[in-house]
């Protein structure tokens, strides 16, 4: 499978379920923009490896929404322990995926350490994790928030996604935006 | 003290923390994640701190961290990358570990590397004490909004008992 096909399989899912996703730099957010360019996506262009700790952070502050952390294997490697967090957290509202080409995409395709982890056995090592599931098999899902559930996108190492992305502070102030109705740069209060 | 401290965030609507534990901010640990008001959250590595913290406040909610001085040495490449350059506004409470009231031997190091680290990124940082928190933090917070970046709290002492 190709990584663009897997963000389409996650996209239809999040669409089911008006779910917000959190995507990793590089492959992950321009693959994911490339699909559909939702406002519930926030993109992060900056930090490798955060997606699974902002996604945290966002299902802690959005219980009632579904939120989907979509990492790249060498971005969750460099944060694996997110997972320990995440598992003794165990919130109901957060899946986390990787997407696992077993390549640093944007790094000229060089191979992941993360060839040594088996992503599907996460929950047995981080049993808060209730079920890893196929990204071919989220269908199966039968209850989304009864997380948090762990998803293997076994994909291809291929083309670099297209660009251009979108510019941090946007990507920030849209998400927060859509979430409250309040853009974060009309937040303070003015003291002139 | 610690009361008036919770009562101050509840009031500023700071209610999601996380943080990863220092000896010194043990007892805040304690009272906030036995305080149903309020929803902390361990982090297992201070990095998670700034990421967890980031989300937070870009999906709409006020947000706190709490390491010691060396977590944040251990996030300078997450706070950089997507804390300054996302602008996420929280506020970020530091044991700064390794002054004058520390005679451990593993600390002085954390103290200075902090020192150089924050002057070379031009970090502002505001020292308190422990009983100016309750005050200190919703100014804090406010500041973060204000600047558009994380405002930093350092506490040089143990709390008192
Ligand atoms: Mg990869």
């Amino acid at each position: 499978m190709k990584q663009l096909e897997a963000f389409e399989l996650l996209t239809a899912f999040a669409e089911k379920h008006d779910a917000l996703i959190v995507a990793d730099i590089g492959s992950q957010s321009l693959w994911l923009k490339a699909v559909k360019d939702r406002v519930q996506n926030l993109y992060l262009s900056g930090p490798m490896g955060q997606a699974s700790s902002v996604a945290l952070g966002v299902a802690a502050a959005q219980k009632e929404r579904l939120v989907i952390a979509a990492c790249g294997d060498g971005a969750l490697g460099m944060n694996m322990t997110s997972l320990a967090t995440i598992s003794y957290v165990a919130p109901k509202n957060l899946i986390v995926a990787v997407m696992d080409n077993g390549v640093y995409e944007f790094t000229k395709g060089l191979p992941t350490p993360t060839l040594g982890v088996k992503w599907a056995k996460v929950p047995g090592t981080f049993p808060g994790f209730k079920k890893t599931f196929a990204v071919d098999a989220l269908d199966t899902i039968s209850d989304p928030f009864g997380g948090p559930y762990f998803i293997h996108a076994d994909i291809e190492p291929g083309p670099l996604p297209p660009g251009p992305g979108l510019p941090a502070v946007i990507a920030h102030d849209r998400f927060k935006n859509y979430l409250t109705g309040a853009a974060k740069t009309t937040a303070s209060p003015q003291q002139c | 003290m610690l009361n008036k401290i919770l009562q101050s965030l509840y009031e500023a609507d700071i209610r999601i923390v996380t943080g990863t534990p220092d000896g010194w901010i043990v007892p805040l640990i304690d009272a906030l994640a036995n305080d149903d008001r309020f929803q902390y959250i361990p982090a297992a590595r201070e990095e998670e701190c700034f990421g967890i913290a980031s989300g937070a406040v870009m999906a709409g909610k006020k947000a706190m961290v709490m390491v010691q001085n060396s977590g944040f040495l251990n996030s300078v490449g997450c706070y950089a990358t997507l804390c300054q350059k996302y602008q996420t506004p929280f506020v970020v409470l530091i044991a700064h570990r390794g002054g004058i009231n520390d005679s451990n031997s593993y600390d002085p190091n954390k103290f200075r590397a902090f020192e150089a680290v924050t002057h070379g990124m031009n970090i502002f940082v505001h020292n308190a004490r422990w009983e100016d928190l309750p005050a200190i933090l919703p100014k804090a917070y406010a500041r973060s909004i204000g600047a558009g970046e994380p405002t930093f709290v350092t506490v040089t002492e143990a709390p008192p008992t």
